[in-house]
């Protein structure tokens, strides 16, 4: 199980157990190509976000990932598992929305991935418990989705995500539905969660701030189809507050390169039809 | 194959009883007599679908006896057996066929309606068995179970036959069964019914091969009683000498057809089989010759005994059918029968 | 009326309603209790001043007196023996229907193979199947039961049904992924998903249970308001029918709040925050 050497690149093709590696990866759905060719490396225990704008086929590639769709050319692995099962067994998803169920508490909906592995109620429940403290829910166990606003919602639903114990986590725009004030609040709460405990991350969003503030890398994804145009390595210094980071040269400089990277493909795109 | 064709009762009985009235009151039934020579419109509302029981209506239609006497006759089905009594209580209708013990009942509940002549002078619901039950006579009833069609008559018919037979009422099981008879005892279900009779049921299992035995109520400790009635509104009889007239000229036609009913059973036959539905067409025959016979009234076409009434009227009390004893008299008139 | 944003309550428990609860519920059922006073106040009115004959149309006043004086002798036996049709024959449609739609949804086949069956098992009129299954079973409950089954079990299928295979597909790929398989899926996902409509069936079947019972009475019994009133109507006793039917109604009613009380109980959480019904 242990022991498998960390891949260096994709040159090799070396498939190694300690990255997600998508190479030449297309699927298209009758004439419309999602993705094309798309290349991806992510090592484990490190977050890569993927920015685009909508409909470029962020949300599809993470479908590919996990195991709930196939490619129609290229390869797709997951920490050494490329058949459906095996990526699907090492992935967790977390939608757009957060798809809480209204007939559980926030405890009971974050312990389901628990109980479906077989665990009791009781059990599941006692183990998610110190959970909430840990992720800033303590006092909401047992209110109902319905009672709870929506950035507590997706902390919910990312806590359910987590519980499900799993190497990788997707998410999809996970505060695409959240207004600016309560998107900040909850990116420093995810970004403090990961830095915790760390897991392999593949992050979509169409928020390029965001991405900044929580891959180690970011790939801009762009045009229809969906193709990678750039990547960008995040190296940032650490401050104290988000203010003061987002007033950083570093910060600033990589967001223009990112956005120019968008803003290029987006005027380029109308000649490439 | 039932014998008899499905009516609705019951839950039904309300809104349809309303629908009748409806359709009748549309049909412009009521107070329609007019005097002299122009044809009077008569609704006559039935106690049940046309079936062999009503051979002399029919035929009296069928060979214009009804029009000969200026009537212009609608023979009508009721959504309940019990219609009949309302409507010609309430006027609207001119005339219902009814039966003996419903029209006592509805003198005890001060109805308006009197019994103006037999169109069956003699019971027919009997005791039927078939020959694969091993019921062969009311002493067999003990421990058998026994289907009725849920009129509350025919269960103080049971009771009577049971006592007057010595058999322990408590030894047999009552069903009600509703419509289904014949089901109930080729299925066997049963052991035998009371309910049935002898000119219909018991024709159709006899058809059928399965040989019944057939007992009816009146000889086994029942009194004795007219099965089918020709009922008019009291009141106004004694008031509107036009509806008197109806009725009086309504009655002898009728008996003109009954006497072509009795004397040519082939043609009443062709008459029935034109208007019942629901008959198997080979079996209808037999049952207008079974039903022919029982139509002979040696008191002449109509006629009612006021003492039998009067016995039977007895007997309905002291079996709790009616809560107020009822004189014949009051219910029961052979003056509008034509004469000899 | 708009319903409250999670916004506005994040954070908070809704306000308990225990205590307004009561007075809140007579509130509610008010307007309907009025609607009834003044529908017996003319029917009584009527019958008075249009002198209506009481073989024809009671007045109500008539047919309490009914309910009265028949009750210990007639109507108290018929009631228990109708209601013990209607409410075992309505668990039976409600287990019947829980299987059905169940099986139904798992296996595409049976589904294919079924579901026009399913409708036609609706089509023959009940005036015809009573009295077959009277035939077949006798005159004991056993009929009685199989056919207020089959009349009740139908919406209760049909709304499963539609029910389960409403779930947002997205929800059932995200179980996926939490190691949600095909079981799972169903007893956590599907099925509560599927409660509010499978109760929306539910509360159709309770209006036709009684009914149902009535006919299979008509084909053979020995006792039961149906029985009771076609004993009646030949001997002219309205205001029995009338009793017999006014204790049909207020059955029906019973099963239909009990279920909405049981739908509350199971299925509250899709109901709070909507207008209040």
């Amino acid at each position: 199980m242990g022991g498998g050497v960390p891949g260096d690149g994709a040159a090799t093709g070396f498939s190694g157990r300690d990255e997600i590696r998508l190479t030449g990866v297309t699927r298209h759905y009758g004439t419309v190509v999602a993705v094309e060719r798309v290349d991806l490396v992510v090592p484990r225990g490190r977050r890569v976000a993927v920015v685009g704008p909508s409909g470029c086929g962020k949300s599809t590639l993470l479908g590919l990932i996990c195991g709930l769709d196939e490619p129609d050319e290229g390869t797709v692995d997951v920490l050494g598992a490329t058949d459906p099962a095996g990526r699907l067994d090492r992935c967790a998803w977390m939608p757009q929305r957060d798809l809480l169920l209204p007939w559980r508490s926030a405890l009971a909906n974050a312990a389901v991935p628990l109980e479906n592995q077989g665990i009791s109620r009781r059990a599941a429940r006692a183990a998610v418990r110190p959970l909430f403290e840990r992720f800033g829910l303590a006092g909401f166990e047992d209110h109902r989705p319905r009672q709870l606003s929506g950035g507590m919602r997706q902390r919910v639903a990312f806590l359910r995500t987590f519980v499900a114990g799993k190497e990788v986590l997707l998410l999809d725009e996970p505060f695409g539905a959240l207004d600016a004030i309560t998107r900040a609040a909850a990116q420093e709460w995810l970004r403090a969660a990961l830095d915790a405990e760390p897991r392999t991350v593949v992050l979509v969003t169409h928020d390029v701030e965001e991405a900044l503030l929580l891959g180690h890398e970011v790939v801009v994804l762009t045009g229809r189809p969906g193709r990678v145009t750039s990547r960008h390595a995040v190296d940032l210094p650490a401050v104290a507050t988000r203010r003061e980071l987002l007033a950083a040269p570093e910060f600033v400089g990589l967001r223009d390169q990112v956005l120019t990277a968008l803003e290029r493909h987006a005027r380029a795109a109308p000649a490439e039809g | 194959m039932r014998a008899r064709p499905h009516l609705f009762t019951g839950l039904a009985a309300a809104s349809a009883l309303m629908a009748t009235v409806l359709a009748l009151s549309a049909c412009g039934g009521g107070s329609s007599s007019t005097a002299g020579g122009s044809v009077r419109k008569t609704t006559v509302l039935l106690d049940w679908d046309p079936n062999p029981d009503h051979v002399a209506l029919y035929q009296a239609r069928e060979a214009g006896y009804f029009k000969d006497a200026g009537l212009d006759v609608t023979l009508q089905s009721p959504s309940d057996p019990s219609d009949p009594t309302k409507l010609v209580s309430t006027g609207k209708v001119d005339l219902g066929i009814s039966y003996e013990p419903e029209t006592i009942i509805a003198g005890s509940q001060g109805l308006d309606v009197t019994s103006v002549a037999a169109l069956i002078p003699t019971a027919l619901t009997s005791v039927i068995a078939t020959d694969k039950s091993r019921v062969r006579s009311i002493a067999d009833l003990a421990g058998a179970r026994v289907a009725t069609a849920g009129l509350a008559t025919q269960d103080a018919f049971l009771k009577t036959i049971l006592a007057q037979n010595h058999v322990d009422e408590g030894s047999v099981k009552k069903v009600d069964v509703g419509q289904d008879l014949i089901a109930a005892m080729v299925t066997g279900n049963v052991d035998a019914t009371l309910g049935g009779f002898r000119n219909v049921e018991a024709v159709q299992l006899a058809a059928q091969g399965r040989k019944p035995t057939v007992i009816p109520v009146t000889d086994a400790g029942v009194p004795n009683y007219d099965e089918l009635v020709v009922i008019a509104k009291a009141s106004r009889l004694k008031s509107d000498p036009a509806y008197r007239q109806l009725v009086r000229d309504f009655l002898a036609a009728l008996a003109r057809g009954n006497a072509a009913a009795v004397t040519d059973p082939s043609t009443a036959t062709a008459t029935i089989t034109k208007v019942a539905e629901g008959y198997d067409p080979a079996v209808l025959p037999r049952m207008v010759d079974a039903t022919v016979p029982l139509l002979r009234n040696p008191a002449g076409f109509g006629h009612e005994d006021p003492a039998a009434w009067q016995s039977f009227a007895d007997w309905m009390s002291a079996q709790h059918l009616i809560d107020k004893p009822v004189r014949a008299a009051d219910v029961v008139s052979n003056g509008y029968l034509p004469a000899g | 009326m708009a319903s409250s944003t999670s916004a506005d309550r994040a954070g908070q428990r809704p306000p308990s309603s225990r205590a307004g609860g009561i007075s809140r519920g007579i509130r509610r059922y008010l307007p309907a209790a009025g609607v009834l006073v003044a529908i017996l106040a003319a029917w009584e009115l009527a019958t008075a001043v249009f002198g209506v004959q009481d073989y024809i149309l009671p007045a109500p006043s008539a047919v309490a007196r009914a309910l009265v004086d028949r009750w210990d002798g007639t109507l108290a036996s018929a009631t228990w023996v109708t209601l013990t049709e209607v409410l075992l024959g309505f668990a039976i449609a409600v287990i019947a229907g829980l299987v059905i739609a169940c099986g139904l949804h798992f296996s595409r086949i049976a589904r294919a193979a079924l579901y026009p069956w399913l409708i036609g098992s609706q089509t023959v009129p009940v005036v015809v199947i009573a009295p077959v299954l009277a035939i077949i079973f006798g005159y004991s409950l056993t009929p009685k039961l199989i056919l207020v089954a089959l009349l009740c079990f139908f919406p209760i299928a049909v709304a499963l049904l539609d029910g389960l295979a409403s779930v947002d597909p997205e929800l059932r790929r995200l179980m996926r992924t939490l190691h949600g398989g095909r079981w799972a899926i169903f007893r956590r996902v599907e099925l509560p998903a599927a409660l509010p409509s499978m109760f929306t069936g539910l509360r159709l079947s309770a209006a036709y249970a009684a009914t149902a019972a009535v006919f299979g009475e008509y084909s053979g019994s020995s006792d039961g308001l149906g029985h009771v009133m076609r004993q009646a109507v030949p001997q002219l006793q309205s205001a029995l029918v009338f009793a017999a039917i006014a204790l049909l109604s207020a059955m029906s009613v019973a099963l239909f709040v009990l279920v909405t009380a049981c739908e509350r109980l199971l299925v509250g959480w899709a109901h709070e925050g909507k207008k209040d019904r």
